[in-house]
């Protein structure tokens, strides 16, 4: 990492300069009436290339869905010999999912065109269990850490003439910096025992992400696009998480020179996970204790819709907030259901 | 992570390291933009030898990021058929100027104003004398002239210009 970041300021003292005087010289008069006054939108108006984001991401999940079809508890949960076992219910049952990231991002931008990312996360987890096993009949296990590291490169297309569109696309990659080898005390068995996928803290593989978009920042502010992360290989527990793909938009609504106003749409593919930790399964006819323990019980599709607000809080931060809840899920179930997510971040240039 | 490396990095996130050029709004470059490009698109009388200006004069009564902005935009540049450079002054120290930009409407001007220009920082800046007015639309800096007072300061505006402006009724 330490590397990396020598690497971005080496490059920093080659990089073009935005928004000098010179530039603004060599401005037409044309372009000046297409340029907007606000520093909250524009992709070509930050008065120092460097830029520090931290931001606070909570996700809850609570409930069970199969498919598009709501499981209660009581379904979910295999309640002993009383009632037949199947591959669809479970000795033990997380019933509140709670993960929480701190996310560390350094961005610089090498030229009008060029931007570069780094970012480290710092997660907490929180899951909340039931189970039909003797002194678990309540139980939390909780996990925190660092996350995968990401390293984002992005490219963007503009008229200069005009600041009413830019197309963006953006390539990166995960680090396997976050631990695949949480351990807690389970009903699995007495002492410390390997957790599920949910509660480690990274992928364990080299992942690829990447996007591309179309930002409209004329009289209509929106934006469309499709991202997707590649993973690849697999981890040294003998498993790969799922790829996942989207195709989002959004739309901005300015209200005042310093506060937007926005609403996101999500459209979400997850694949399951490919492989699976053998720790993870007991020795018996059905070898998931958890639903949570089946690599086949990730993914699915999701329709998440987000709203939010931005507000240049003085020249150099910004602050953004946003909600979100998905209208849509159709999982491979029984999984545990999206309930809902938050993000606030405040950046600055520096 | 350690308690250490997230105060670091939160210091690093609310320190404050704004330099002069830095300290300017975006809508204050832009400002400092058309100020220059007016020069390109105004043509002034030409005076007698003794009278004649070497340069374009723009004076300023701004602040001094501002001041330092617009003189660095115009550093090296020249305009017109005459190619002449243009200048950036104070309107404290100034002897006379071809464009002024002025910020308050009650600002005692001692300079002759005979063909100078005034431009106005926004439509709500009463100086008398304003001839362009910048004013915002739809997060858009723009201009307002006043074709009566610049018609009365025989100064030759360009059509390219008078079709970008909003006129003055």
């Amino acid at each position: 990492m330490k590397y990396l970041i020598l690497l971005i300021i080496l490059f920093s003292s080659q990089s073009v300069g935005q928004n000098t005087p010179a530039e603004f010289a060599e401005m037409s008069m044309q372009q000046l009436f297409n340029q907007s006054i606000y520093d909250v939108k524009l992709y070509n108006n930050q008065t120092s290339p460097w830029s520090l984001t931290y931001q606070f991401k909570t996700v809850e999940f609570e409930g069970y869905l199969d498919g598009t079809k709501a499981l209660s508890f009581d379904e979910v949960l295999w309640n002993g010999p009383s009632e037949p076992r199947t591959a669809k219910n479970f000795p033990i049952l997380p019933t509140l999912i709670t993960q929480k990231a701190q996310i560390f991002a350094l961005g610089y931008q090498f030229s009008p065109h060029w931007h570069g990312r780094i970012s480290v996360p710092y997660i907490q987890q929180r899951t909340d269990h039931i189970s039909i096993v003797g002194n678990y009949e309540y139980f939390t296990i909780k996990t925190q850490g660092v996350g995968d590291a990401s390293i984002l490169a992005s490219y963007k297309w503009f008229d200069a003439d005009s600041d009413t569109g830019v197309w963006r696309f953006s390539f990166g990659l995960n680090l396997p910096t976050g631990s695949i080898d949480e351990t807690g005390d389970t009903p699995r068995e007495p002492g410390e025992q390997q957790l599920p996928y949910t509660m480690q803290l990274g992928s364990g593989t080299y992942d690829f992400p990447f996007e591309f978009s179309y930002i409209n920042t004329g009289a209509h502010d929106f934006n469309v696009g499709l991202s997707a992360n590649i993973r690849s290989g697999t981890n040294d527990r003998n498993y790969r998480l799922g790829n996942n793909y989207s195709l989002h938009g959004g739309y901005r609504i300015d209200l005042s020179p310093t506060i937007q106003t926005f609403v996101r749409v999500n459209f979400m593919y997850s694949l399951p996970i490919h492989g699976q930790d053998d720790s993870l399964l007991v020795n018996s006819p059905f070898p998931y204790p958890a639903g949570i323990t089946n690599p086949d019980l990730y993914g699915g599709k999701k329709i998440n819709v987000r709203l939010g607000i931005l507000w240049q809080i003085a020249k150099d931060y910004r602050l953004s907030l946003e909600i979100g809840k998905p209208v849509y899920q159709n999982l491979n179930g029984p999984q545990p259901k999206e309930k809902w997510q938050s993000a606030v971040s405040i950046s600055r240039v520096m | 992570m350690s308690r250490g490396c997230l105060i670091s990095l939160l210091s690093l996130l609310l320190c404050s390291s704004v330099n002069a050029e830095h300290s300017l709004s975006k809508e204050d470059k832009l400002k400092a933009a058309y100020l220059f490009n007016f020069t390109k698109f105004i043509e002034w009388p030409i005076l007698a030898k003794s009278e004649r200006p070497s340069s374009i004069r723009i004076c300023v009564d701004g602040s001094s990021a501002f001041f330092e902005f617009l003189e660095e935009l115009v550093a090296n540049r020249r305009v017109g058929k005459l190619q002449k450079t243009v200048e950036v002054l104070s309107l404290e120290t100034a002897g006379g100027c071809e464009l002024l930009f002025v910020r308050e409407g009650e600002k005692k001007i001692t300079i002759q104003l005979d063909h100078t220009v005034v431009v106005a920082d926004s439509v709500g800046t009463a100086f008398p004398n304003g001839a362009l007015f910048f004013y915002v639309e739809q997060g858009k800096l723009r201009f307002e002239i006043d074709l009566e007072k610049i018609n009365s300061l025989k100064v030759i505006v360009s059509s390219e210009l008078l079709k970008l402006a909003r006129v003055r009724s």
